[in-house]
């Protein structure tokens, strides 16, 4: 059995109540689902003096979806972005990517924000206070060094968000809140930003700041989905994810974009292949290519199943499935698994 | 500790419970209801699914805190009496258990997918069940055990 360590439990019952208890309390942390933080919590890898729950926070609930763009609250689950029937028609990818997040039991409590804001994930940091006491700490909880790779000075651990790559090839903005002086402060940037490439600091969040909103643009004609490779077909997080939306205007292709997810501690955008699909017909031969590229920008370390060059090449793999499917050509495959 | 109120199995209850206490510590140490199994409580086994308003929730990974007000059942609030629910039956006639461990998990998430899609296909059933492991890898008789109460209700 794993238990929780002990903590004081908040929950206010608007946003602002929920920066201000943040904003008081430096040992806080914003819970949601809870699916991401309580295992952490459970195996001594996060010890908040408080918890702020957020699902009290009407604000952060909000799902809005249709011609004019999507509007998608922190708080909202998984299960309902995966299901909501003007996602699944306009923004295909982030649909598969909901639903591929986990088992469709964790879907029910998991949230969208919770999904962006996930911890990035290593062997030698997803393990129990034993497990890691035994092998000495590592770089990111406790210790001087990084067992992935003890050369290097900086954590390794891997961006394991199913969510964020499909919303970032869909052009997703965040919205950013922090409590101030008489109200809320607030910024929004484009969701790719939000992120960066080390695996203790992960995002951009200063301490009191929270992930309150995603914006979608409005889309036309875009075909978008999301491909993941995992050890079993449910339940894991990704070894590789590729996500793609693509429109085709007079027989070329238009507005390509492409994210790789799981290959370093930030989502990586693919510029060569998006580079290689823009303004060209679309054949075979082109998707090949493209697919080739796909992992230009990665170099991931052995830190979790399967060797860093197996996990490039199904990269390339995973992106050629997506690019056949999304443009109907080659053999048909199934969902993403 | 703070007192929270929830229906369980169809029954309203009044509970204390400790702050960092999971739902399922609730039902198993606070109930007795050790249906509700505790496997890998990390979330990744499905062994400790619980229905949560009716979809199947992981109760290893929730605080007993957010059961306030709302309606948990598990496997004991399943038959009728002495009458078993058709996927208890089926899943003892296809002999769909070996350790039984996974399977209480197993019936309560079949149980709310044929709820919300009442004669699903083969693979709707396998991805409904893919959070659920069973560490027997018994899953062609789970399967067709759900199939089976697919036909008899």
């Amino acid at each position: 059995m794993m238990v929780l360590p002990e903590f004081k439990l908040m929950r206010p019952a608007s946003l602002s109540e929920a920066l201000s208890a943040l904003a008081q309390n430096p040992g806080a942390m914003a819970v949601a689902g809870g699916t991401d933080l309580l295992v952490s919590m459970k195996q001594g890898l996060y010890n908040p003096t408080h918890l702020v729950d957020l699902k009290g926070a009407p604000e952060l609930h909000r799902l809005e979806a249709g011609e004019g763009g999507a509007t998608i609250g922190a708080c909202v689950r998984l299960s309902r972005v995966k299901n909501h029937p003007e996602i699944i028609r306009r923004y295909g990818a982030l649909s598969q990517a909901a639903d591929a997040v986990a088992g469709p039991a964790l879907q029910n409590r998991g949230t969208i924000g919770g999904n962006v804001c996930l911890d990035t994930r290593c062997y030698y940091y997803n393990q129990s206070d034993f497990w890691r006491q035994s092998l000495g700490f590592c770089l990111k909880k406790d210790g001087p060094v990084c067992r992935a790779a003890p050369a290097a000075k900086r954590c390794f651990a891997n961006f394991s968000s199913d969510t964020v790559p499909a919303l970032i090839v869909l052009g997703a903005r965040v919205r950013v809140v922090c409590g101030c002086e008489g109200g809320v402060s607030e910024r929004v940037l484009p969701l790719e930003d939000f992120f960066v490439e080390d695996g203790m600091k992960r995002n951009v969040l200063a301490p009191g700041e929270l992930v309150a909103e995603l914006y979608l643009p409005a889309t036309r004609n875009v075909f978008s989905g999301y491909r993941k490779y995992r050890q079993r077909g449910a339940i894991d997080y990704p070894l590789v994810s590729v996500a793609a939306a693509l429109s085709i205007e007079d027989g070329v292709i238009r507005g390509a974009r492409v994210a790789v997810g799981a290959m370093a501690s930030a989502p990586v955008v693919a510029l060569e292949t998006m580079e290689a699909l823009e303004g060209a017909a679309p054949t075979p031969e082109l998707i090949s290519k493209a697919a080739e590229l796909v992992a230009k920008r990665t170099k991931p370390v052995k830190n979790q199943a399967g060797s860093p060059g197996h996990r490039r090449l199904m990269a390339k793999v995973m992106c050629r499935r997506l690019l056949e499917e999304l443009l109907g050509l080659g053999p048909l495959f199934g969902k993403a698994v | 500790m703070r007192v929270i109120r929830f229906t369980l199995n169809g029954d309203p209850v009044e509970t204390g419970v400790r702050t960092e206490e999971t739902l399922v510590q609730t039902l198993r140490e606070r109930f007795g209801l050790t249906g509700t199994k505790q496997g890998c409580d990390l979330g990744d086994c499905g062994a400790c699914t619980v229905l949560f308003d009716g979809a199947p929730v992981l109760s290893c990974l929730m605080l007993s805190s957010d059961a306030e007000g709302h309606s948990v059942q598990t496997i004991e609030g399943l038959s009728n009496g002495e009458k078993l629910h058709p996927l208890q039956k089926a899943f003892l006639e296809e002999g769909a258990v070996q350790c039984g461990y996974c399977t209480p998990g197993m019936i309560l998430t079949a149980k709310a997918l044929l709820e919300s899609n009442p004669d699903p296909s083969e693979h709707e059933i396998r991805r409904a069940l893919s959070g659920n492991l069973c560490r027997c890898t018994g899953y062609t008789k789970i399967v067709s055990a759900v199939k089976k109460a697919v036909n008899s209700d």
